[in-house]
């Protein structure tokens, strides 16, 4: 086992490295040539260009440039200047990365808090009004575009007033107290969170019940029944415990894909986030925002799914990994 | 030729009780038969398959449905409402046909319109008006519409005062037409070059591994945007068009591949691909006419499955502005309008678009799990 | 049952980690310390006056576009950091926005007998706002910086001649003389616009070299030291900049108390567009600057609900225009920038009018302005500029009968009958239109331009490209056939257009930098505002900038869109409230602004 985590973490590097060198390359094919642009930027003061020049090679060709950022990073921890913001992309990446984290795991936590409960009643009471009617509101759910969704919320939000629009908190944050603080974040967490948690929710959901539903199937169960256990017990914890297996290994997948989500949902509702701060640098051409956004997006992806991995290995005693 | 076997009797109507006696003792049906019958069970995945059927022959059809050109512009009625209809006019006479009243500007700052109930405008019915070339025809009949200069907006209009419904109808064919040109291209892809290396193993199968790794660990929109920004901001549209059918392609060929790499190496270990090769058959007819066709009820139902991302995916290009750009319609680029809160609060009807796009949506959702059902071969029946 | 119990404890459990997620990734308290209201503070010997008064007490909350990139006023080239810097950093004098006249500021008078040398008296017992006292050798250095080759900030462009510095001398320790090398019209008002930086914090930093990164974001407040009314308290990137009361200001009112009254002003980033106005409708923001066209109506109807004013300042100084690539010249690799038979069709005058003629102007302002608009023809000088606008200019209302009776006469026809023209030699009208898509309205007029161009058979794609993309093909590479973008504060003087008149300017847009004027028109232009640079008096000097007008107008170089009407609305609990059309709308008299009590709010 602890070879196995050893051996997918040091599968990392090479993924990593691959990620970074194709974005390297796409943003260089994109037509524009921030070096000059940042020439022709007045704000921009020759000595920030001159220590550019020195450190990340901007007018050599393009390999050793981008083994010049690299060395950047591994050694100093620097992953460049970014041109539009006027600050290093280090600390821009830091800020805007706890937000998008702090969405996806409050629309995690909304999604398979609800998913699993319902999941379960769904599949006990089956054929019930609960039943028919969380399918329906389900296939709603997984199916109504975020971008759709997103506006509904906003036009909601803004028609009753009863949620902000936009940003992460209110002008008077600090002059909060704890619990203020924190229903003030959460407030402004509501509205993301559900158009990000929705689509998951009713796909989690869903696999729940049918999952459920198969191993309600099963042989062991009826053995357990018909020793007289009381059915609670039978369904909590023998039926649930297996049915929720399949579900584990999605959950880590289900924190990747979210943060993937969570990237228009930041943009359509103004949440200050890693989505958004990428989307920016992309259309101002800020190439080493974009390198450290990308990369930063990709690495917490494969770290999630590594997660999923150890989690599913330790879960399943079937899987034997030699 | 698959791996079911034929078989040729018809089934009969019979009793309850008998049928599954019967079950038992006929020769199984044909495929096409047991899935048609299995399809035709789940209700909601009928109306799916139809509210799709209307869908896109709406798009094929869409210059003659809509009332007005993609492109008109009724600059004094920007932001005109929903024209009501009405059969009973302002004095309580009751009209032969529908009709619709004129509009009438009552505030510039506000855009409110009120109706011009001094004017009256009969509703036509295969009308002319402007000109259109369909399938290769020159054209100037449309469905319905009104006299000049009437309109009759169904969803309202635009700023420039453009028909949101001609648009949507025009936009269809963007916004449709993503999803079954981009599966047509990375399922070709997908299922080539997950065939080849599952079937070959080796080398072939890790590099082609990595590269799908490191694809897919890159989060999606950011891999859109990114390839996005490789192509010229000012392209003609239907390049456009065919970037963002590639740029997504790329995308989802990557994960389908891995599926179906892992379905050939099960399937490679059966008697009959062993037999194919003692035979000598060509390796890559072995993968095509054998392998493949075993992965046939999964890939219909990924297939059906993925057309949404397709959609989805050009919405949100379109809507960040970088995918069809004006004054091209689609239903991505209507809805980036109501990215505005003062529109979207007193415009409401910007939203359409988005309505459509949820319904194709649910549509191919409920069609896939539909026909996921069908095709399931574990499925007691 | 225990099962239950277990799961309640899983969630409770969940709940508690997020709520503290939640609350901790908020960041630690404020810093900077409380200002003190008192007046132990040293009374300058020559204190500013205020006519009026107010009261003590309270703060203003105010939404900018992004964050300042610098705090360092010398440098600084951008509207948010101008924004914040605005209540902080001074000058000489400073022009009066609402008599449109130069007022003093820091010299509390001047004088000059020839035109050519001026002398400026300092105002004696300023001190910045560090406490330390304000002489002479603070101006001495900041206009050494002003002129050095290295930093150039772009203020320097506007005070030299043909290439000449001005010779800044020190009479004594509160007297400066600067001479200009010929009598130079706009010196009055542009000499004001010198940011005077302390020399005790910051000559150091430009011995060294290093006086562009001073001052940056990253200064300690305490370190941060001008002579305005207020100073930075605390700055929190992506969030905001907190600037609290000077109290060294110079400035009293009638009832001799020092300005200003405002304890402290917040400047929030909110980069969105729509959270601002939502901002300003829920009272998290206090004003809100150039109310959008589209948002006018909805924040109009909750003036009474928000108590706040709305404010109709008539029609701004931004303009926007499209124009022609008219290069006709060939770049470095020998290729011509536009193809040659297009160059014969852009610098066709009349090819320019009678697509003048077909921009909608009465639509664009109707259907995207919503009305909210003027139009507009000739240069950068909109009817809002009043002491140097003219009215006598060519103007091109809508008109595509006779746009394309224009183009008929020229030459241009549609042979084939495709719905195109072609020109004489039978290449078909074709034109690519590009604006940058950050700016929606910009990408609405082009689409109305299409619509209309293309209704006269000049098929028109229209484009909207990243900025930066833009800036590159009108500065760089002029691989474009026509743009579509604004100019935008500046200046009232002309002098502050000689780069786009001048053909030898860097933004003389369709041609920059000419080595010789490329037309006899632009020759023309050329000469009169040499003219018009050295001529002191102001009948003559408007009569030379009028013809400049004309000529624009008539020649066509720019296509003039309408010009927007600027309307902005502020709280009424904010007292002295004077929005203007010039920058800064609200913050001109920032120190005289206060907060007014419940007893005055109620009498009103």
């Amino acid at each position: 086992m602890r070879s196995y985590i050893l051996r997918r973490f040091l599968h990392l590097i090479p993924i990593l490295l691959g990620i970074s060198l194709l974005s390297f390359f796409v943003i260089q094919l994109a037509p524009g040539n921030f070096l000059t642009l940042m020439k022709a930027d007045p704000q921009v003061s020759k000595q920030k260009i001159a220590e550019m020049e020195r450190k990340f090679g901007l007018d050599r060709p393009w390999p050793v440039q981008y083994g010049l950022w690299l060395k950047n990073i591994v050694l100093h921890f620097d992953f460049g200047y970014s041109f539009a913001n006027k600050r290093p992309v280090g600390a821009l990446i830091r800020e805007r990365l706890a937000n998008t984290l702090l969405l996806s795991l409050t629309a995690m936590v909304l999604a398979w808090g609800l998913a699993l409960p319902l999941g379960i009643i769904s599949a006990v009471r089956q054929y019930s009004w609960i039943d028919k009617l969380s399918s329906f509101f389900a296939f709603l759910g997984l199916s109504i575009p975020s971008v759709f969704f997103a506006l509904l919320m906003i036009l909601f939000a803004a028609k009753t007033g009863w949620f902000p629009i936009g940003g992460m908190e209110s002008l008077d944050y600090d002059s909060l107290g704890f619990w203020g603080k924190v229903g003030d974040r959460l407030h402004h967490l509501a509205l993301p969170a559900l158009v990000l948690g929705t689509g998951p929710m009713a796909g989690h959901m869903r696999q729940m019940r049918g999952n459920l539903l198969d191993v309600l199937r099963m042989d062991y169960v009826t053995t357990a029944r018909s020793k007289g256990l009381s059915e609670s017990k039978v369904i909590l914890r023998h039926a649930v415990r297996n049915a929720i297996n399949p579900l584990i290994t999605i959950f880590g997948y289900s924190l990747a894909s979210l943060l993937s989500g969570a990237f228009l949902v930041e943009v359509v509702m103004a949440w200050p986030g890693l989505g958004r701060l990428t989307v920016d640098a992309l259309f101002a051409r800020d190439l080493y925002l974009v390198m450290g956004g990308v990369v930063m997006a990709a690495t917490i992806l494969i770290i999630s799914n590594l997660i999923a991995d150890i989690m599913l290995a330790l879960a399943d005693p079937r899987i034997t990994y030699s | 030729m698959t791996s079911i076997i034929t078989g040729a009797v018809a089934p009969m109507e019979l009793p309850a009780e008998l049928e599954a006696a019967e079950q038992i003792a006929r020769p199984p049906q044909s495929p096409w038969g047991i899935f048609w019958r299995e399809f035709k069970k789940s209700p909601v995945a009928l109306a799916g398959g139809a509210i799709l059927a209307v869908f896109y022959l709406g798009a094929l059809f869409a210059p003659f449905l809509a009332p007005y050109g993609m492109e008109s512009q009724s600059r004094e009625l920007s932001w005109a409402p929903p024209t009501r209809i009405h059969f009973i006019d302002a004095e309580g006479r009751l009209h032969g046909r529908p009709f619709v009243y004129g509009h009438r500007m009552v505030s510039l700052a506000a855009k409110r319109y009120a109706e011009d109930q001094s004017v009256v405008f009969p509703i036509r019915f295969l009308p002319r008006g402007e000109p259109y070339r369909l399938l290769g025809v020159r054209l100037d009949r449309h469905v319905f519409g009104v006299d000049q200069p009437g309109r009759i907006f169904l969803f309202g209009a635009d700023l420039y005062g453009r028909d949101t419904f001609s648009r949507i109808l025009y936009g269809s064919r963007i916004s449709l037409t993503v999803g079954i040109l981009g599966i047509a291209i990375s399922f070709t892809f997908g299922l080539l070059l997950g065939g080849i290396a599952g079937f070959f193993g080796g080398v072939t199968d890790t590099i082609m591994m990595r590269l799908t790794e490191v694809l897919m660990s890159i989060p999606g929109l950011y891999l859109i945007l990114a390839l996005r920004s490789v192509f010229p901001d000012d392209m003609p549209s239907d390049r456009m068009y065919m970037a963002i059918v590639g740029i997504l392609s790329l995308i989802v060929w990557a994960s389908l591949s891995r599926i179906i790499r892992g379905m050939v190496l099960s399937i490679r270990q059966n008697e009959f691909v062993t037999a194919a090769r003692a035979l000598g058959m060509n390796r890559l007819r072995i993968i095509v006419r054998h392998i493949l066709p075993n992965t046939l009820s999964f890939t219909i139902v990924a297939a059906t499955i993925s057309v949404p991302g397709y959609i989805l995916g050009e919405v949100a290009l379109s809507f960040l502005g970088v995918g069809i750009q004006e004054p091209q319609a689609s239903w991505g680029l209507m809805l980036s309008q109501a990215q505005n809160v003062s529109v979207l609060q007193r415009f409401s009807w910007v939203l359409a678009p988005g309505y459509f796009i949820f319904i194709t949506v649910l549509a191919f959702n409920f069609l896939g799990d539909g026909l996921r059902d069908a095709l399931d071969p574990r499925k007691v029946r | 049952m225990e099962s239950i119990n277990r799961r309640l404890a899983w969630f409770g459990a969940w709940a508690l980690i997020l709520s503290f997620v939640v609350a901790g990734c908020g960041r630690g308290g404020s810093k900077g310390s409380e200002a003190r209201r008192t007046d132990d503070f040293p009374r300058p010997e020559e204190p500013g006056a205020f006519e009026g008064t107010g009261r003590y007490g309270g703060r203003i909350v105010y939404a900018e576009i992004s964050d300042p990139k610098t705090f360092n006023g010398m440098i600084e080239n951008e509207q948010s950091s101008r924004e914040v810097l605005t209540p902080m950093v001074e000058g000489l004098t400073n022009l009066h926005p609402i008599t449109q006249e130069v007022a003093p500021s820091l010299a509390k008078s001047w004088e000059t007998t020839d035109g050519r040398t001026w002398i400026f008296h300092l105002r004696k017992g300023v001190r910045w706002s560090d406490g330390v006292p304000f002489t002479a050798d603070d101006v001495m250095f900041s206009f050494e910086v002003l002129y050095d080759e290295e930093i150039h900030p772009s203020m320097a462009d506007l005070l030299t001649v043909g290439g000449q510095k001005f010779d800044v001398k020190k009479i004594d320790e509160h007297t400066v003389q600067v001479t200009t090398p010929t009598p130079y019209a706009p010196f009055e008002s542009f000499i004001g616009g010198v940011r005077l930086m302390p020399r005790h914090k910051l000559e150091e930093a430009y011995r060294n070299g290093t006086f562009e990164s001073a001052y940056g974001v990253n200064t300690p407040p305490a370190d941060l030291v001008y002579t305005g009314p207020f100073r930075l308290k605390e700055y929190r990137p992506g969030e905001k900049t907190v600037l609290e009361r000077n109290p060294y200001y110079w400035r009293y009112d009638s009832e001799g108390q020092r300005l200003p009254y405002l304890d402290e002003l917040i400047f929030v980033t909110v980069p969105d567009h729509n959270t601002r106005i939502l901002q300003f409708e829920s009272g998290d923001i206090d004003m809100i600057d150039d109310i959008p066209a589209d948002g006018y109506e909805l924040i109009s109807n909750g003036a009474a609900k928000g108590d706040y004013t709305i404010y109709d300042l008539g029609p701004g100084l931004n303009t926007e225009f499209m124009w022609f690539n008219l290069r006709t010249d060939k770049n470095p690799q020998g290729q011509y920038y536009v193809p040659l038979y297009k160059q014969k069709w852009f610098n066709n005058a009349n090819f320019r009018r009678a697509l003048s003629y077909g921009i909608d102007g009465k639509s664009i302002i109707n259907t995207i302005l919503y009305g909210r608009g003027v139009e507009h023809w000739g240069t950068t000088a909109t009817v809002a500029n009043k002491k140097w606008h003219s009215p006598n200019v060519v103007k091109y209302p809508f008109d595509l009968d006779k746009a394309a009776k224009m183009l008929e006469a020229e030459g241009f026809i549609d042979r084939n009958g495709d719905g195109v023209r072609e020109d004489p030699a039978g290449n078909r009208l074709e034109l690519l239109v590009q604006t940058n898509s950050e700016n929606n309205r910009r990408g609405q007029i082009g689409n109305l331009v299409q619509e209309d161009w293309t209704k006269i058979g000049v098929k028109t794609t229209f484009s909207a490209i990243a900025f930066n993309d833009l800036v590159r093909r009108n500065k760089e590479t002029f691989d474009y056939e026509c743009q579509l973008l604004g100019l935008g504060g500046g200046g009232l003087d002309p002098a502050s257009g000689m780069n786009v008149w001048k053909s030898a300017g860097t933004t003389h847009y369709w041609w920059p930098e000419q080595k010789r004027p490329a037309t006899a028109w632009e020759a023309r232009v050329d000469s009169l505002m040499d003219a018009q640079i050295q001529e002191l008096d102001y009948a003559k000097r408007k009569g030379l900038y009028d013809q400049v007008q004309y000529i624009i107008s008539d020649m066509c170089p720019l296509l003039q869109c309408p010009v927007r009407t600027v309307s902005v609305a502020a709280r009424n609990r904010i007292g002295n409230m004077k929005p203007v059309i010039l920058e800064h709308r609200f913050f001109w008299n920032v120190d005289e602004l206060y907060i007014k009590s419940p007893e005055e709010m109620a009498a009103k």
